[in-house]
């Protein structure tokens, strides 16, 4: 399309629209039967907030409108300019929600508005709520999982999002996949502690956590995770989240593992930490050789202290303490 | 604006730190209000018309409101159950069943019980106090592999004061990240090192240096996060309610 101006007298200026001067809505004439309502504050303000001229009448109008109760595709879209000022405005959205379903309006369309708002304000509580509220009202979550992760593509721990999702996969019972979503974003971020949480929440849900094969399984890939990145936190909590129902000391697999990487030397304080664990649960149930125990426990805890976690020192000093309170011969303890 | 638990928890706690006596406050509708908030699940909504997703701020906020009025309409033992549900494999709590455990709603969960004096009802203490523990680095963080950010020291801080385990924390290390948030021409502290100041960081970051009992600060109440002496205030006017609810 080439520009020349057309004939009715409006310019070609290029690509884009040329912007239409924005007009207050007190100067505008289908408005004209409505009577701003200013904001309310109080006899003695205090710490006023400077609103700009703009955004004072859009809420003047809105404050006018809520009184009136009125419900018309004007109203409509008064809330959508004065959700774009404030969108953390709940009495703006829930109006906008009652005016919506007044009206019948396009709840497709709604959700585009929706789309645009979510990728200008990714943590903005109302704006996922509204959206949630509109794919109740849809009773479909069409391309919604889609849409969730091209929001993780921006930030892959929104908090937000994630609970959106979890949200749309118990509704509809969008498990079928989920897992592989899963894999496929700790393959890219393997220290991405929301797609960790995100794997329990299929795992233990979807899957049989019960089931030994299943956990054996998590084992495993947690392992080999853990393996790639020992000091990464992540994969270390989610291998004790699989295994909490169970003694650790009696899984000798998993003990094998641990075994091994210590013998190759990896230093990690996790890897300590859950050694530690292993030994205290063998010295609650007696089992084992306790002086031995408790000397290897000791130097784990030593090394912590020293070297391998020194932010955490306090902690690591009242564990000593503890275990050589509670299994230590009376005049060994300190 | 219709009426939300924030802000009525915010007004609440900004009366009490002014010495208000509350008796223009109307105990009876909020608290009416904050009956028909609790759901089914036992998870209780900010509003009665709908603004955000309820979760485990706004337990928290009800918490404080119901601990402020010294009354409790509420299904205490639903709304426990709950918080128990919320806790996730990591030891600490999510917003809600099935979410990531964050320090925020950690915080939120073990306050809410400690004001309803059901901290028994903790999962499991010892993974929490850890779980707890790892969020330090310098300051801490919110989750685990996130940055650390100022106001992390005090959800953080506050969470291990109620669970009689702040001694653990490095604190000169706190102090330390604490020190470099806070803007050296204006004040005030940031969420992280060169940012810029906001009221919220300031709060939290001058509470968290409170909880290490930094020389010229005024001791702080953990579960609602006022000082010490507003929290004596609000005992003294509880001996002055008549329970009616």
């Amino acid at each position: 399309m080439s520009g020349s101006g057309s004939g009715d007298g409006e310019e070609f200026v290029g690509w884009e629209e040329k912007p239409k001067p924005y007009i207050f809505y007190k100067d505008r004439p289908e408005w004209s039967d409505v009577q701003p309502v200013p904001q309310n504050d109080g006899p003695n303000p205090v710490v006023c907030i400077a609103y700009t001229p703009k955004f004072q009448d859009v809420y003047d109008y809105f404050r006018a409108i809520v009184h009136r109760n009125e419900r018309s595709s004007r109203a409509l879209k008064l809330t959508e300019d004065a959700a774009i000022l404030n969108p953390a405005n709940y009495t703006v959205w829930a109006y906008r929600r009652s005016i919506i379903n007044d009206l019948k309006s396009d709840l497709d369309e709604e959700l585009k508005l929706s789309t645009k708002m979510v990728f200008e304000h990714p943590k903005n509580y109302q704006i996922w709520f509204h959206r949630m509220a509109i794919i109740d009202w849809l009773k479909d979550p069409g391309d919604e999982l889609s849409f969730i992760a091209s929001v993780l593509e921006l930030d892959s721990k929104n908090y937000h999002a994630w609970q959106h999702r979890q949200w749309l996969i118990r509704k509809f019972n969008l498990w079928e996949g989920e897992l592989e979503f899963v894999s496929s974003l700790i393959d890219r971020d393997i220290r991405n502690n929301s797609a960790w949480n995100q794997r329990y929440f299929v795992i233990s849900n979807f899957k049989d956590i019960n089931s030994t094969d299943i956990v054996e399984s998590e084992v495993e890939y947690s392992l080999n995770k853990i393996r790639l990145t020992p000091n990464n936190e992540s994969p270390w909590n989610y291998l004790r989240g699989i295994l909490q129902s169970q003694c650790l000391y009696k899984n000798t697999s998993l003990r094998a593992a641990l075994d091994t990487m210590v013998n190759n030397n990896i230093c990690s304080p996790f890897l300590e930490e859950f050694r530690v664990d292993i030994i205290e649960e063998q010295l609650e149930d007696g089992i084992g050789n306790k002086d031995e125990l408790l000397d290897v426990a000791k130097d784990i805890l030593d090394n912590l202290s020293n070297t391998l976690d020194t932010i955490r020192v306090n902690y690591w000093n009242y564990r000593l303490k503890k275990i050589n309170r509670q299994y230590s011969n009376a005049a060994d303890v300190e | 604006d219709h009426s939300h638990l924030a802000a009525t928890y915010s007004a609440l706690m900004i009366l009490l730190t002014l010495g208000d006596d509350l008796t223009r406050v109307d105990r009876d509708a909020i608290l009416h209000t904050i009956s028909e908030l609790q759901l089914p699940s036992g998870c209780i909504q900010p509003t009665l018309n709908g603004s955000e997703s309820t979760d485990m701020r706004f337990i928290y906020c009800a918490c404080a409101i119901c601990y402020c009025l010294d009354s409790w309409p509420i299904d205490k033992d639903s709304l426990c159950t709950f918080i128990s549900r919320s806790a996730s494999y990591e030891g600490a709590f999510g917003q809600t069943p099935g979410g990531e455990a964050h320090s925020g709603s950690t915080y939120c969960a073990i306050a809410s019980l400690y004001l309803m004096d059901r901290l028994l009802w903790l999962p499991n203490t010892d993974r929490l106090k850890r779980w707890l523990l790892a969020r330090q680095r310098s300051g801490f963080q919110g989750r685990p592999n996130k940055d650390v950010d100022t106001c992390y020291s005090f959800w953080i801080g506050a969470s291990l004061s109620m669970l009689d385990s702040l001694d653990f924390v490095n604190k000169s290390a706190n102090r330390g990240y604490l020190m470099t948030t806070q803007d050296n021409v204006i004040g005030g502290f940031g969420k992280d090192y060169d940012i810029t100041p906001d009221p919220l960081h300031t709060m939290y970051g001058i509470c968290s240096l409170s909880l290490m009992e930094e020389a010229g600060l005024e001791p702080l109440f953990p579960p609602l996060a006022i000082s010490y002496r507003a929290y004596k205030y609000l005992c003294q006017l509880h001996t002055k309610y008549t329970h009616n609810v």
